[in-house]
Order: structure tokens, then sequence, then C-alpha cells
């Protein structure tokens, strides 16, 4: 296998409070390889945003990579300076759709003339050509390219979406990190949004991270995703592998408890309890107060990534191998109970 | 409230209209130009008894919101009306209006913001049955805590809402909603900003309480595949227009107008190996303002005909399903009256201007 484009490797990020340093991404280790849409999937306070923002060196001020290693195409992200990261790799090669992205846009500019301004400085591109550019990714997205000199509030919110991802895309990065891209958007602008997204992926080579807490979004346009739970990967995989055969339980009651449009009569599953807030190191399970098959060992260190059967597929979990065995009966039990009830 | 003898729905919507008047410049008062109104709802029949529940789903901008509004009294409607317990809104009495206001209640889309952060839980719990002077009110507030499934009571009585999470804060919201033990609760999109783990528990709350109490359900959110688990009849809304109401399975298993079928088709399915073909429909719907006649479909909808200039009527198409789509009804009869009478409609204009 060729070099990942990105490698996160043990990497830990705390944030300093008052009550101490918390702990939002813990020991998470996963790769990207060159093309593959990533999904990074999770509840709200997982830390699936600190880990991107670690990743383009957008921390808050208070955050910190307390340890581990990001690499992008070998070299180590942590090493470069401010100045050589903004020369070399953001917008060039890493670019950011940002959470609410709709007023991320400058409402003060044209979004031709914030497109000339990441260009002039971060290329050599001549104005005409960057323009000429500019226009290529606005006909990619589906806007046409007569508004590239629009003002943003001349835009509807799914096309002001649009032209950030079209922002995003100008420079063609290799690596694109959309950080919730269509959580405020009904459904048909979503599917619209990443129907633009599937255009990309056939006609420029670039790779995504996908961050969302909605893993159906995930499981459609992705090609692997990572599962986090309070800070801590729980599992990684071919979407297909982590669908089929989830191993950690967090994965598999979290895809349980998604409603499912085929299936309006399907019981949803719930789970109990929050994740919780860590200050200092976590030397455990994070899941373990939810966890239904939770052990004494689940408590005592916090379990790494394993291989499981699958190429590619990882869980960190002590039970992996009897987790499939033990929500098959819970859920059988669950039924007995259930028929038992109705006589 | 007296309406002795009146066993029909309790809450009962016709034709019901709300306008809203756009802002006019000096310029255009002096000039006398007049800007159309923005019509956000528009002619919208439902009625609803008590142990029935129906979803009212749409896009954003498509008047669920002000819909909600309108039927809480808190904008004045401009046409049409609305009917509780068989008595019209324009009939009622302040003393009506508060008895309404008791029966006739909301939970509301956001449990961050809609909670007084000043008040502890047992204080919020309390304010309606002080308003409504109703007696024994410890004893209601432990009730109706438990029955939310925040256990034990005791713990939560002196919190303030913001030591509790969203999940919790939802739940507040909804024994607040219930504590008063009314005929009707209208939710606005009340799991849309939970996460997952916590949507399902709420949702199923929502819905066993509301077959237990007997409660009138009106549910308001964009998005179908909650909306599924709660109701058992589904009213799709564009533009401030019903365009489709069928019981939920129906409705999810053979949508008659072109927009449910599309906004069931762009719903996302959890599973990477069914191959879902993406949304065909593009753009998004334009400002309810100056509509005319038509449906208000027909620049997006795939099935555009002719005839789609004339505004549909809903008519039933099975069994308890309507809908307002000329594809789903016998043109050659109907539509040449409609035809006939806008022309004869028009053609007094016609001749003033002239």
């Amino acid at each position: 296998m060729s070099e990942p484009l990105l490698e996160i490797d043990e990497l830990t990020a705390q944030y300093e409070t008052n009550s101490g340093d918390l702990t939002a991404v813990s020991n998470a280790s996963f790769e990207i390889s060159e093309g593959e849409f990533y999904g990074l999937a999770g509840e709200s306070g997982s830390g699936k945003s600190t880990l991107a923002k670690s990743v383009i060196g957008g921390l808050d001020d208070n955050g910190k990579i307390e340890s581990g290693v990001i690499r992008y195409k070998g070299q180590e992200i942590q090493e470069y300076t401010e100045e050589e990261f903004n020369e070399k790799l953001r917008w060039k090669e890493i670019s950011w759709i940002p959470q609410g992205s709709m007023n991320s846009l400058d409402p003060l500019q044209r979004v031709s003339d914030q497109a000339l301004e990441i260009a002039a400085v971060h290329t050599d591109l001549s104005e005409q050509e960057a323009l000429g550019k500019f226009e290529e990714m606005f006909e990619v997205v589906g806007l046409q390219k007569s508004r590239i000199d629009d003002y943003p509030h001349q835009f509807s919110g799914g096309m002001q979406q649009r032209a950030m991802i079209a922002l995003a895309l100008f420079l063609e990065p290799s690596l694109v990190i959309a950080d919730e891209p269509t959580t405020a958007l009904d459904v048909i602008m979503q599917d619209q949004i990443f129907k633009y997204f599937d255009e990309v992926k056939d006609k420029i080579d670039t790779s995504l991270l996908l961050i969302t807490h909605d893993i159906s979004v995930i499981f459609e346009s992705c090609d692997k995703v990572a599962i986090m739970h309070a800070g801590q990967v729980a599992e990684t995989g071919d979407v297909v592998d982590v669908h089929q055969n989830p191993r950690h339980p967090y994965t598999i009651l979290f895809k349980e408890a998604f409603p499912d449009i085929r299936y309006p009569n399907r019981e949803l599953e719930i789970i109990e309890g929050y994740p919780p807030q860590h200050i200092g190191d976590v030397d455990y399970c994070s899941f373990v107060d939810r966890c239904p098959w939770a052990t004494e060992e689940c408590r005592e260190g916090a379990p790494t990534l394993e291989q499981a059967e699958e190429k590619d597929h990882r869980a960190a979990c002590f039970r992996m191998d009897e987790t499939a065995r033990l929500y098959e009966q819970e859920y059988e039990s669950r039924l007995a109970e259930a028929v038992g009830q109705e006589d | 409230m007296e309406n002795i003898g009146y066993d029909g729905p309790i809450l009962q919507a016709r034709d019901l209209e709300k306008h809203f008047d756009q802002n006019t410049s000096l310029v255009d008062t002096l000039l006398r130009r007049d800007k159309p109104d923005v019509e956000a709802v528009d002619g919208v029949n439902f009625a609803i008894e008590e142990n029935d529940s129906l979803a009212v789903i749409g896009e954003s901008g498509c008047g669920k919101t002000t819909l909600l509004m309108t039927l809480m009294g808190l904008h004045d409607h401009t046409g049409g009306e609305v009917q509780f317990k068989g008595k019209p809104f324009r009939k009622f009495t302040k003393s009506d209006w508060k008895e309404y206001r008791r029966s006739v209640q909301v939970i509301f889309q956001d449990p961050f913001n809609s909670l007084d952060p000043k008040y502890t839980i047992e204080e919020a719990l309390k304010e309606p049955l002080n308003i409504h002077n109703i007696g024994n009110k410890d004893q209601r507030v432990r009730d109706i805590l438990n029955d939310v499934e925040l256990q034990p009571a005791e713990q939560y009585l002196d919190r303030y809402p913001a030591n509790l999470s969203g999940g919790e804060k939802q739940r507040v919201s909804i024994a607040r909603a219930l504590i008063l033990e009314p005929d009707i609760v209208l939710a606005d999109e009340p799991v849309s900003m939970l996460d997952v783990s916590t949507q399902a528990s709420v949702l199923n709350m929502i819905k066993n309480l509301v077959d237990q109490m007997g409660v009138g359900l009106i549910y308001i959110s964009h998005d179908l595949s909650t909306v599924s688990y709660v109701t058992e009849q589904i009213n799709v809304m564009y533009l401030g227009r019903f365009v489709e109401k069928a019981p939920t399975e129906k409705l999810l298993d053979d949508p008659k107008h072109p927009y449910s079928q599309a906004l069931i088709d762009a719903i996302p399915v959890p599973d990477p190996t069914v191959d879902r073909t993406r949304t065909e429909m593009s753009g998004s719907p334009r400002d309810p303002i100056g509509l005319g006649e038509g449906c208000r479909f027909r620049d997006r909808c795939p099935e555009s005909m002719e005839i789609c200039e004339v505004t549909p009527e809903s008519r039933e198409v099975d069994d308890g399903h309507y809908t307002a789509c000329h594809l789903h009804y016998d043109h050659e009869a109907e539509t040449e009256d409609a035809i006939a009478s806008t022309v004869s409609a028009d053609q007094p204009a016609n001749s003033d201007a002239d």
C-alpha cells in the first residue's frame, strides 16, 4: 500500500480549562488514503471537530496537541511554523469547509474577490487565470459562472454552501475537510450537495474528511468511516464492513439508534447516559458507563484499536469478538419479553 | 368554553390562511406601489381529535412554523378559520383564550433556549399551575417528572436548566407542556437539536405519553424519518399549502404528489450496500410572495404540465389518502369547468382595463 495522505497517530488533544486539562481527543488513530472519502461520526462532544481542527492547525487558543503525530504526505504537520503552514498547506493542500459554512463567507466582499484573495496569498496565478479557474469550480458545484461576482447575500442558503465548497475546491487541494456541511439544510438540498460531492470525486482527485453526526450520510457517501465516542476512536474500517459486521458496542447501538425510512416500525435503540468529559489522561474505555456489556477490565485500561477479520477494519473493545453474539442474545431476550407481555 | 353536545374534532382548521404584509417604504406609498403579500399559509385544512396524531412536514420556509403560531393564536389569521371544540377563534372571549391556552400546549424545537435559565425545574413546572389556579401542585410536579422519566424527581426539582443535558431539558419542556393535562400538544421539531442516542428515547416518550394521556398531537418537522415513528398521519406542506395527506405508511410506501416523492427519495438510507439515486430536483422553493394561480410546485416539478397553471384541488386518491396534484384527477371532466370559471373571472377585469 502506498503512503497514506493523512495519518493521525495516537493523537491526544486537550483544552486548558479552570478545572484542569480537558481531554477532547484521546489517543486517536486513523489514516486517509489519496482519493478516499472518509467519514468521521459521533455524537456532539465526541471530539470530531477538535480532531479536524488539529489537522488544520486551527485549535482554539486554549487548545493544544498534547501528544501524538499528524502526518500529511509523510511530513509531520506540527513541525511546520504558522508561516510555513499558510504557505504550503492551507487552501492549496488542505482546505476546510467549516460548520455553518453559510455564515463563513465575508458578507462585504464579492465571492470572486474572496477567491482572488486566496489566490493572491497562496499561488502566483494571474487574476485572469484565477477567475477562470474559479468559474470552473462554480460549475462543478452547479452554480452559474456568471454569478461569481455576486455578494453572499444574493445567494440562498444552499447556494452559499455550494459557493463555500467551490472556494474549498478552488486550488484543487488534496484534502478537503468538511465539518457538518449539510446539517442545517433540508434533505433535498442535502442530497443536491452530495450530488456535487459525488461529481467532485469523479472529476477532481481529492480526498474528503466528512465530519457529521449523521451516520446515514457517511454510509451513503464515504468509503471508510471512523466512529468516535468521547474522544476515543471506537471503530474504523470500510463502511460496508462496519455496517455489516460492527464490533464495538457503541457502533452497534449507534447504528441501530438511527431511524431508517425503509423500516418505520422498527424499535430504535436508545443509548443510556451521556458521553463523559475527561480531565487529564483517559485510562479506561469512555463508553464503559453506557455499555450494556462492560466488564471490570474496561475500567482498568483503555482498549486500543485491534484488527478485526476484514482488512482495515479495527475496533477498540476488549470484547470485540463477543459483541455481535451479545447483541443478538439481548435482542432475542427483548423480543421474547415483548411477546410475553402481549400474552 | 361551554359547547354542550359538541362531538366533532377538538381542533379544526378550515381554509386557514395567514398572509403577511411586506414593509412598504414612504416612496412606495407615495407612488402607490403595492407590494404583494407574503403567502405563508394558504388554504390549510385539517381536523384533529383526542388520541389523534398528525404530522406536518416540509422544507424550511414552507410555512410550518407560521401555521403553528397561527394555531396558538400568536398570529391573527387573515382568512379561513380555526375552531376549538366547535367555536371559531373570532368568537373567543378573553376567558375562552385562557382556557384555550391551557388546553393547547407547545413543545419548542430548542430546549436550550426555551426554558427560563433563572427558574428551577420546580418553579418552571409550577408556573403554569399558578397561572391557571390548579391545586395539588407538589404532587402534580412529581408525577409529571416521573412520567417523563426524570427520576427520582427530588433530584431534579432544585436544579437549573444549565445543569441539565439537552435530552433532560427537552424532557422538562415536555413535562411543562403536559402538566396542564392539555387536549392538544403542538410539537415543533422536538428532537432536531438532540443527539441520535437521546432522540429515540424522546420520540418514544412523546409517543407513549400521547397514547396514555389521550392527547391530540400535531408534530411539525422537516425530517420524515423521525416523524414516521410518532404519528399516524402525515401532511406534506409546500409553500403554504398541504399538497398531500395520508396515513403514515401509505405515504411512505406510495407517495402520490411529485413533491412528496422527491422528499422521500432524498432521505439518506443508512446502508452502504444500497445504491440510492440522488435527487433529480434542482434549486430550492421560491419565496412565497405573489404566487398567484397554479400549482406552487410546478417550477420544480419533473412532471409539470400545462394544466398546472391552474391550482389543483385536493382529491381523495385512495382510502384516507388525499393529494392536490393534476396527475391524480380526471381532467376531462373537472378541469374544463375550472378553466371556464377562471377565464370568466378574468374577463371583467380585462374589459375594465381597456
